[in-house]
């Protein structure tokens, strides 16, 4: 039987953060996005729809899509993503193509029952909003 | 301003059958190539048996009831101005392909901050054996104003 998991409950430490996760966007992120979620709002696809319906500076990424990245980043720290109870967050920056946006995760606290709470965010390269607020709850061993 | 008289108005219950390579595209469109999402193979040496869906594809079964409530043709939201604000999602059990997940939902809140109107979608996913699987919360915000 393979385990998942990498981490037990008792060698988790308040403050600990995760490793990060970068993702530079690329349009091409947005288009095969929208297929796999069936979210086919043209600010995310069409650059003309974007600029000059929408007034965006360019297609932005769905907020979903950045969500998901924040996921991804929790799961790779645990190992087991059914060990992900809860995942929370704020949409605030937009991100156009080309941003890098790097995902991070700081452990908060940890509760009876084996949980373990995470303050979880993004931001880009200076510094800015993208997911805030957010947060994140994981069962461990 | 949103009239505050649709809180608690109801969607579904609304049905979503899961397919095995839908799961996969959401996950590697989401950039998460871990084997427990793609490789049966390799999930039948977990305690799983199966894939398993990437847990933020709840965005796809969960959220149904929201798409539902941002259309309501009652409700006539203003789209063009419509952002989403925030999202949570609490997971209760793993989705495998071919579950059959049935999700119910509400407007759980309206309200306003400043300029900007606030409406609240609470849902709840169930799979074929009536297990909770997920509990969705979704917060949309609408600059300068609610309906159309």
């Amino acid at each position: 039987m393979i385990e998942l998991c990498n981490l037990k409950y008792e060698d988790v430490q308040v403050g600990q953060e995760i490793p990060t996760f970068t993702h530079q966007f690329d349009r091409m992120d947005a288009i095969v996005y929208a297929g796999a979620s069936g979210d086919f709002n043209p600010i995310h696809t069409n650059p003309y729809f974007a600029k000059e319906v929408a007034m965006l500076p360019d297609v932005i990424a769905h907020g979903l899509f950045n969500m998901a990245l924040l996921g991804k980043t929790v799961m790779d720290w645990v190992g087991d993503p059914g060990c992900l109870k809860k995942l929370s967050c704020q949409f605030r920056g937009m991100v156009i193509p080309g941003d890098k946006v790097i995902f991070k995760g700081r452990v908060r606290e940890k509760l009876e029952g084996n949980l373990v709470v995470l303050d979880v965010w993004a931001e880009k390269e200076d510094g800015s909003d993208v997911l805030k607020g957010g947060e994140a709850v994981v069962w461990l061993p | 301003m949103i009239d505050h008289k649709w809180i608690g108005k109801t969607y579904g219950p609304i049905k979503y059958e899961v397919g095995r390579e839908k799961m996969r595209e959401y996950a590697a469109a989401a950039k998460d190539g871990r084997p427990i999402f793609h490789d049966e193979e390799f999930a039948k040496q977990t305690k799983y048996g199966d894939i398993i869906a990437m847990p933020n594809f709840a965005a796809v079964y969960a959220l149904r009831g929201a798409g539902m409530m941002l259309l309501d043709p009652e409700i006539k939201l203003n789209l063009a101005m419509l952002v989403h604000g925030a999202q949570e999602f609490e997971w209760f059990t793993v989705v495998k392909p071919n579950d059959v997940i049935t999700e119910t939902g509400k407007v759980a809140d309206i309200y306003e901050k400043g300029n900007l109107d606030f409406i609240v979608y609470e849902g709840e996913a169930k799979n074929q054996n009536g297990e909770l699987v997920c509990r969705s919360r979704a917060t949309f915000i609408i600059r300068g104003g609610g309906t159309q």
